[in-house]
C-alpha cells in the first residue's frame, strides 16, 4: 500500500523550501472541518465507478476523462477515505438532477455555493490534481494513498515551460533558451 | 600608443608575406594530413583514455593476447620522430615496422595499404607538426606462438591482399567513397566478420562484426539487420551527427568514430562515403528492419496505483531509471536529446549486446549538434537486473527476439571476448599443435599462391 | 594474522567519510568504512520519491530504520531547547548529500577569522590561504561548476575570494527567472551571484551532464549531481572495504592515549570489534559527538557536542508582478550576498538570500485549493501563480555557543543505545539580524518584484547544515581537535567534517568540510 503517515515531527523536519507548500496545505479545506460532522452530507450508497468518472469530468473537465485513472481514484477512496464516496454520491446525484456536466455549468450553478457540495468538489479536484487521496479530505496532512505522480493534473498547466520534477525536458541548458517562448506568451493578452 | 602599434603590425605583416610561400605549402600538407588522419581516425587507437593524443598506450584485447598501440608523436626516442618517409610508408602499406619487424594487424595496414603516398606523407607531416610526447611504448603481451612476429608473414599470406581498396564497385563516382571507407576509414575492420585466423573475412564484406563487446552492425544493403532501409542522406547525417531520429544513435566505439572522425568530414566526403556504403551488396538478409519496431507505452496508471509492487523487475527499473529521460512512452524528448527507444536500431536488433553495453557503460558522444551523455549503470544494476531491464525494453519497444541472460551480461560487463574458433582450437589441441596447424596452412597457401601468381604484390 | 584489521577505519560513509577513505586508499592504505545505514541504489530512491504521498518531504524517500534512524517521524532526536532542531539528516551509504541543493561555497578569509575581524564568535586555527589548495582539490573531487569571475563576498567587486585555479567546470547558465531576477536586482544594487554547485555542466567523473530535471532535492534522478556514495564506490575500487549496516557505538582507549578498537552492532544487535592504526570519525555532527560521549573519549575540553550551529533560515513567499517561471533547470542557481561580509558583522550576522527555483505547481495548487478555486478557473490560476511564485530563503550565520549541544539522552533506541538529546537556541545577534531583514530587506524585495506577499515565515528553520559539535582550535582546553582534525586527547583519532568548523558563515558548509578533510588526510597518509 502506498500509504504513509506524515507525523508532526516529519513536518518540522521537512526542508526549508518544501515546508512551505505543506504549510499552505494545512489550511487546505479550512472552515469545512465541521461541516461534514454537522450535516447529513452523504448519500446512503457510495458513488459508483461509472458515476465517479462522470462526476470527475463534470467537475474538472476533459482532463479528467481518463477511465483507468478515475477507477484508481475510486478504489483508493474506497480504501483510504470511504465516506468521501458517500459525499461524492450526493454531489453526483445533485449534479445529474440539475443537468450539470461541465465545470463552467457547475460553478455558475447554486450547487457550487453550497459549502458541503463545494468542499466535496474541492476534495475530488485535490485528488486529481495532487495525485493522492487523503485519509481525511479536509486535512491533506493526515497521509493517505498515492494514486498518481506523473498524471497528477497539477503539472499540466505549466507543461510547456517546466518539467514534472525528476523527468527530463530537453538537452542540457534548455532552461537558458526559453526567453523568447516565455516572453511571447507572457505578453499575449 | 597608436603609432608603435601600427609599426608593429606593419612589421609583422611584412614578415608574414615574406614567409608565406614556403609556409603555405607546408601548411597545406599539414592541413591535408590532419584531415586524412581524422578520416582514418588515427587518434582513436593511438591515444590511451585520458592520455596525450597520439602518444599510444591503448590496449587491444585479442584472443592471442594484448597489444598496445605505440606512440606516434614525433618524439625521437619513444615516438616516430626518427622515421623516414620510406619507413612511414612501409609501415602503413606493408605492415612492417621501422626495424623491419612484422606489425600485428591490430594496426590495420591491410586497409591503409590503399592510402595514396601523397595522403600518407601528409599524415606524417601532420604528426610531425604536433608536439612530441615522451611516452615509452608498452610491451605487447602476446601468447606463444603469436609473440613470434615473423609468423605474421604467414598471416599476411592468408589475409593481406594489398590490392588497394576492396571496393565492391569501381565506378568513378564511388571511388572516393571506397577510398574513404576502405583505405582511410577501415570500416571493415570492425564491420566485417573475422575468419579463423582473425583476418577480415572479405567474403562477408561489411556483413557485421564486433569490437570491445559492442556489435558492429551489418552495413551492407540487406534489409533487416543491414542498412537496406536507410537513405543515403540519413546515413550521411548519422556519420555527421551520430543521430538520426527514428533510426539510430551512435554509442560505444561508433560514437568515438563519429566524434573523432566522421563528424569532421566535408559534406562531399560524407555523401561519397554514404553513397558507397549504400552500394555494398547484401549480406545475409534477415527479418524486419531494426528501426521498424514500434513502442508500447508503460501503463503508469496501473503502476502507480500500487507503487509498482506488481510490476516486473524490468518494468520497475525502466520506470525508475530509463523513463526519466526516455519518457514512459519510450518516445524520448522532443528535441531528440534523449532518443526514442522504439524505431531504434539498437532495441530493434535481434542481438541484445549493444543495448546491454549502453546500459552498463552509458553513452558519451560529443558532436557537432549537441553532446550525448547517458550515465553508466554498471555500478547500480547487477547482471540479473540488466538482463531484466534489457528484455523489458526489447519487449516494449524493440525486437522481442534475442533475449539476454545474466551470464551474457556478466561476460559483456567484464568485456570477456566471446570464445573464438581459434580459442577452441587452442584449448583442444594445445598451443603448439595450433601453431603447427597455422604454419602448415599458411605454407600450403603460400605455395599455392606462388604457383598461381606470377606478379609480385602491388604496393 | 595481521596486527590490525586495517590501517585506517573510517566511521561514516557520507561525502566526508567517502573522501577520506578514497584519499587514503589512493595513498595505498588499507581502509575499512563503517556505515550505520544500508546501501540504496539511486533508482530505488527515485522510485520511492515518485510513490510518495508528500513529495515535498525530502527525507521521506530515504530509509528510516529502527537501528539507523534518520530525521523523520520517529522519536529519535530528543529536543530540550527552546528551538526544535528539525534539520534533516540521512543514514545510508553516501549520507545526506543524497539530498542537497549541491551548493559548494568557499568561506571568505574573514569567515575564518570572525573573532579577530569582528570581535564575535571564534577564529579558525588556520587561514584561508592554508586551505586554498585543498579547496581546489575538493572542487575537483566533488566536481564543481562555477563562475570564477564572481565576487562571492557580494560586494560586486573583483573576483573573490582568491582562487589559484578556476572552477573545474564552467558555470551552468541561468534560467529565465534567474536572468530576469539578476537584471531587476542589479538595477537596485542587489548583486545576484551564480551559486557554485556540484552538478556536472559537462560529463564529469562518471557523472552525466545535468539536464535540469528540477529534482536536486530530494534525489538527482540521473546522478549528475555529486553525492557522497561516489567516493565510497571509488574507494572500494581501490580496495577499501565498506561494511554497511554497522552501527558504531564505542571506541576503546589504550596505552598512551591511543584509540585501539571500534565496536559496532549489526541491525540485530550482534556486536563486532575492529582494530586499526588510525580512526577517522566522519559520522555527521550529531552522531560523531554521540559516539565520542558514549565512549568517553576526546572530551578533556568538555567541548564534545557543544557549539552546535546551523544556518538559521526564514522565508518570504510572494508572487511577482511579471511571470518569472521558476521550475525549469536545477533547483537553485542564485544567491544575493550583499550582507555576507562587512563591518556590520560585529553586530549583525552574515547573510545569504536565495530564491528557489523549484517548480511551484504543488505549492500553487495547494494554495489555490485552500482558497476554494475550482475548474474551469483552476488550471489558469495554477499556471499564473506557478509562473510568479517567488520563495526567498534567507540563511544567517549562527555564532558558536557552547550551550547549544548534543548530549546523551536517557532514552534508548532499538539497539539499546542512547538517543541524542539536542539543546538548541539563538541569541540576540541572530534575532536582531532576522528582524532587520524582515522589516527592511523583504519589503525592498517585494517592491522590486512588485508582487503580493503570500507569507513571511519567521520561525527559525534549521537548514540541514549541521556545523560544530567537535570544533577545531589552537588550544586543547577549549576545542576538540587541532587544525589537522586530530583529537587533542588521542593522537590516532581524527574527527572530520563540518562538525570541526568553529564558525558557520552564511554559506553551505560542505565544501569547507571537504577541504579540511583533504588537508587532514594528506597529512595522515604519511603517518600510517
Amino acid at each position: 500500500m502506498a500509504t504513509q503517515k506524515v507525523g508532526a515531527e516529519d513536518r518540522s523536519a521537512i526542508s526549508r523550501r518544501a515546508f512551505l507548500s505543506v504549510a499552505m496545505a494545512a489550511s487546505f479545506l479550512a472552515g469545512t472541518q465541521n461541516l461534514f460532522a454537522q450535516q447529513q452530507t452523504g448519500s446512503e450508497t457510495p458513488v459508483s465507478a461509472d458515476d465517479l468518472h462522470a462526476l470527475s469530468i463534470a467537475v474538472i473537465g476533459k482532463t479528467a476523462d481518463d477511465r483507468p485513472l478515475s477507477d484508481a481514484f475510486h478504489k483508493a477512496f474506497g480504501e483510504a477515505n470511504p465516506s468521501f464516496l458517500l459525499r461524492a454520491s450526493a454531489l453526483s446525484a445533485q449534479m445529474k438532477a440539475a443537468g450539470l456536466t461541465t465545470p463552467a455549468a457547475f460553478s455558475a450553478s447554486p450547487l457550487a455555493k453550497d459549502p458541503v457540495l463545494h468542499a466535496t468538489a474541492i476534495g475530488l479536484t485535490a485528488a486529481w490534481y495532487l495525485g493522492h487521496v487523503a485519509h481525511d479530505d479536509h486535512d491533506d496532512h493526515g497521509g493517505g494513498q498515492v494514486v498518481a505522480y506523473e498524471k497528477a493534473l497539477m503539472w499540466a498547466p505549466t507543461a510547456d515551460v517546466t518539467v514534472i520534477p525528476s523527468y527530463s525536458r530537453g538537452a542540457p541548458n534548455y532552461w537558458a533558451e526559453q526567453t523568447a517562448q516565455i516572453e511571447a506568451h507572457s505578453k499575449a493578452p | 600608443m597608436v603609432f608603435p602599434m601600427k609599426t608593429m603590425i606593419g612589421g609583422f605583416a611584412a614578415g608574414l608575406l615574406f614567409a608565406l610561400p614556403a609556409m603555405s605549402q607546408d601548411q597545406d600538407q599539414v592541413a591535408r594530413g590532419k584531415y586524412v588522419a581524422t578520416a582514418a581516425d588515427c587518434v582513436a587507437c593511438h591515444t590511451a583514455p585520458g592520455g596525450k593524443p597520439f602518444a599510444g598506450g591503448l590496449p587491444f584485447k585479442t584472443p592471442m593476447g594484448t597489444i598496445y598501440a605505440p606512440n606516434i608523436t614525433p618524439d625521437p626516442a619513444t615516438g616516430i620522430g626518427n622515421w623516414t618517409d620510406a619507413q612511414f610508408l612501409r609501415a602503413l602499406h606493408d605492415g612492417i615496422g621501422a626495424n623491419g619487424e612484422r606489425l600485428y594487424p591490430a594496426f590495420p595496414y591491410t586497409a591503409f595499404a590503399g592510402i595514396s603516398d601523397e595522403d600518407a606523407l601528409a599524415v606524417k607531416a601532420y604528426l610531425f607538426s604536433l608536439p612530441p610526447s615522451v611516452q615509452k611504448n608498452h610491451e605487447n603481451e602476446m601468447q606463444f606462438p603469436y609473440n613470434i612476429r615473423f609468423l605474421m608473414s604467414f598471416w599476411n599470406i592468408l589475409n593481406f591482399k594489398n590490392s588497394g581498396s576492396q571496393s565492391v564497385a569501381q565506378q568513378a563516382d564511388l571511388a572516393r567513397g571506397a577510398y574513404l571507407a576502405d583505405a582511410l576509414g577501415h570500416c571493415a575492420e570492425c564491420h566485417s566478420p573475422r575468419n579463423l585466423t582473425m583476418g577480415v573475412d572479405s567474403s562477408k564484406y561489411l556483413g557485421g562484426g564486433a569490437v570491445d563487446g559492442w556489435t558492429a552492425f551489418n552495413l551492407s544493403s540487406s534489409k533487416g539487420e543491414g542498412l537496406g532501409g536507410w537513405t543515403t542522406a540519413e546515413l550521411a547525417q548519422y556519420l555527421k551527427t551520430g543521430n538520426v531520429a527514428g533510426k539510430a544513435q551512435a554509442a560505444g566505439p561508433m560514437a568515438e568514430v563519429v566524434e573523432n572522425s566522421t563528424s569532421h568530414l566535408s559534406d562531399d566526403d560524407l555523401n561519397a562515403l554514404a553513397t558507397f556504403i549504400k552500394a555494398v551488396p547484401e549480406q545475409a538478409a534477415s527479418g524486419p528492419d531494426r528501426f521498424s519496431f514500434g513502442g508500447h507505452p508503460t501503463d503508469i496508471t496501473g503502476y502507480r496505483a500500487d507503487a509498482g509492487q506488481h510490476a516486473s523487475e524490468g518494468e520497475q527499473l525502466f520506470v525508475a531509471a530509463c523513463a526519466t529521460c526516455h519518457m514512459l512512452s519510450g518516445s524520448g524528448v522532443k528535441d531528440g536529446a534523449y532518443p526514442s527507444l522504439f524505431h531504434n536500431s539498437v532495441t530493434g536488433a535481434s542481438n541484445p549486446d549493444n543495448l546491454v553495453m549502453a546500459v552498463l557503460h552509458g553513452v558519451e558522444r560529443r558532436g557537432s549538434i549537441n553532446d550525448a551523455s547517458m550515465p553508466a549503470f554498471e555500478d547500480e544494476f547487477d547482471d540479473r537486473q540488466v538482463a531484466s531491464l534489457v528484455n523489458y525494453v526489447k519487449d516494449m519497444f524493440g525486437n522481442p527476439q534475442g533475449k539476454v541472460d545474466a551470464a551474457e551480461v556478466h561476460r559483456l560487463r567484464l568485456n570477456q571476448l566471446a570464445p573464438s574458433p581459434i580459442d577452441t582450437l587452442m584449448k583442444v589441441g594445445g598451443g603448439i599443435a595450433a601453431a603447427v596447424v597455422i604454419i602448415a596452412l599458411a605454407a600450403f597457401f603460400w605455395f599455392r599462391r606462388r604457383s598461381t601468381s606470377a606478379s609480385p604484390q602491388p604496393l | 594474522m595481521a596486527e590490525y584489521d586495517a590501517d585506517v577505519i573510517v566511521v561514516g560513509s557520507g561525502v566526508i567519510g567517502g573522501l577520506a577513505a578514497y584519499t587514503l586508499a589512493k595513498a595505498g592504505k588499507s581502509v575499512i568504512i563503517l556505515e550505520a545505514g544500508p546501501r540504496v541504489p539511486r533508482w530505488k530512491t527515485v522510485e520511492r520519491f515518485r510513490n510518495l504521498y508528500d513529495i515535498s518531504d525530502y527525507n521521506a524517500p530515504y530509509p528510516d530504520l529502527d537501528y539507523a534512524p534518520r530525521q523523520g517521524s520517529n522519536d529519535y532526536l530528543q529536543h530540550t531547547g527552546p528551538i526544535r532542531y528539525g534539520a534533516g539528516f540521512l543514514k545510508l551509504v553516501g549520507g545526506t548529500t543524497w539530498h542537497w541543493g549541491g551548493a559548494t561555497w568557499r568561506l571568505l578569509p574573514s569567515d575564518m577569522k570572525l573573532k579577530s575581524s569582528f570581535g564575535v564568535g571564534r577564529d579558525f586555527p588556520l587561514s584561508y590561504e592554508d586551505l586554498e589548495r585543498f579547496y581546489i582539490e575538493a572542487e575537483k573531487e566533488i566536481g564543481v561548476n562555477g563562475n570564477s569571475q564572481m565576487d562571492e563576498s557580494g560586494a560586486n567587486g573583483k573576483p573573490f575570494p582568491p582562487r589559484s585555479e578556476p572552477y573545474p567546470m564552467e558555470a551552468q547558465n541561468f534560467n529565465y527567472m534567474n536572468a530576469k531576477m539578476k537584471e531587476m536586482l542589479d538595477a537596485n544594487g542587489y548583486w545576484t551571484i551564480q551559486e557554485p554547485n556540484c552538478r556536472a555542466s559537462r560529463p564529469y567523473a562518471e557523472r552525466p551532464t545535468c539536464v535540469g530535471n528540477n529534482n536536486c532535492m530530494p534525489i538527482c534522478p540521473i546522478g549528475s549531481q555529486y553525492s557522497g556514495d561516489r567516493h565510497v564506490t571509488r574507494a572500494e575500487k581501490l580496495g577499501a572495504k565498506l561494511i554497511p549496516e554497522a552501527v558504531v557505538y564505542k571506541l576503546d582507549k589504550g596505552a598512551g592515549g591511543k584509540i585501539t578498537a571500534v565496536h559496532y552492532m549489526t541491525p540485530t544487535g550482534e556486536s563486532h570489534q575492529l582494530t586499526a592504526k588510525i580512526f577517522v570519525m566522519a559520522a555527521h555532527a550529531l552522531e560523531t559527538p554521540k559516539i565520542l560521549l558514549m565512549s568517553e573519549v576526546a572530551n578533556s575540553s568538555d567541548q564534545v557536542g557543544r557549539n552546535l550551529m546551523d544556518h538559521l533560515g526564514f522565508n518570504l513567499v510572494m508572487t511577482s508582478k511579471d511571470e518569472l517561471w521558476p521550475g525549469s533547470g536545477p533547483v537553485q542557481q542564485n544567491a544575493i550576498l550583499n550582507d555576507r561580509d562587512g563591518a556590520h558583522r560585529s553586530h549583525f550576522a552574515s547573510l545569504k538570500h536565495q530564491v528557489g527555483n523549484e517548480a511551484a505547481n504543488l505549492a500553487a495548487t495547494q494554495y489555490l485549493l485552500g482558497q476554494g478555486v475550482l475548474q474551469p478557473e483552476l488550471d489558469d490560476r495554477i499556471r499564473s501563480m506557478s509562473a510568479r511564485w517567488m520563495n526567498f530563503n534567507t540563511n544567517l550565520e549562527q555564532l558558536p555557543d557552547p550551550v547549544n549541544r548534543i548530549k546523551l539522552s536517557a532514552k534508548k533506541d532499538k539497539l539499546g543505545l542512547p538517543k541524542p538529546d539536542v539543546y538548541y537556541s539563538v541569541t540576540d545577534y541572530e534575532t536582531r539580524t532576522r528582524d532587520k531583514v524582515i522589516n527592511e530587506t523583504y519589503p525592498t524585495f517585494q517592491k522590486i518584484f512588485g508582487g503580493e506577499i503570500i507569507k513571511i515565515v519567521s520561525d527559525w528553520q534549521p537548514q540541514d547544515h549541521q556545523i560544530g559539535t567537535c570544533i577545531m582550535g589552537d588550544n586543547a582546553k577549549d576545542s576538540v581537535v587541532d587544525k589537522d582534525c586530530r583529537s587533542w586527547d588521542h593522537s590516532n583519532l581524527f574527527i572530520m567534517g563540518t562538525q570541526t568548523m568553529p564558525a558557520s558563515a552564511a554559506v553551505n558548509p560542505t565544501l569547507t568540510g571537504a577541504a579540511l578533510t583533504l588537508r587532514a588526510t594528506h597529512g595522515m597518509a604519511s603517518e600510517v
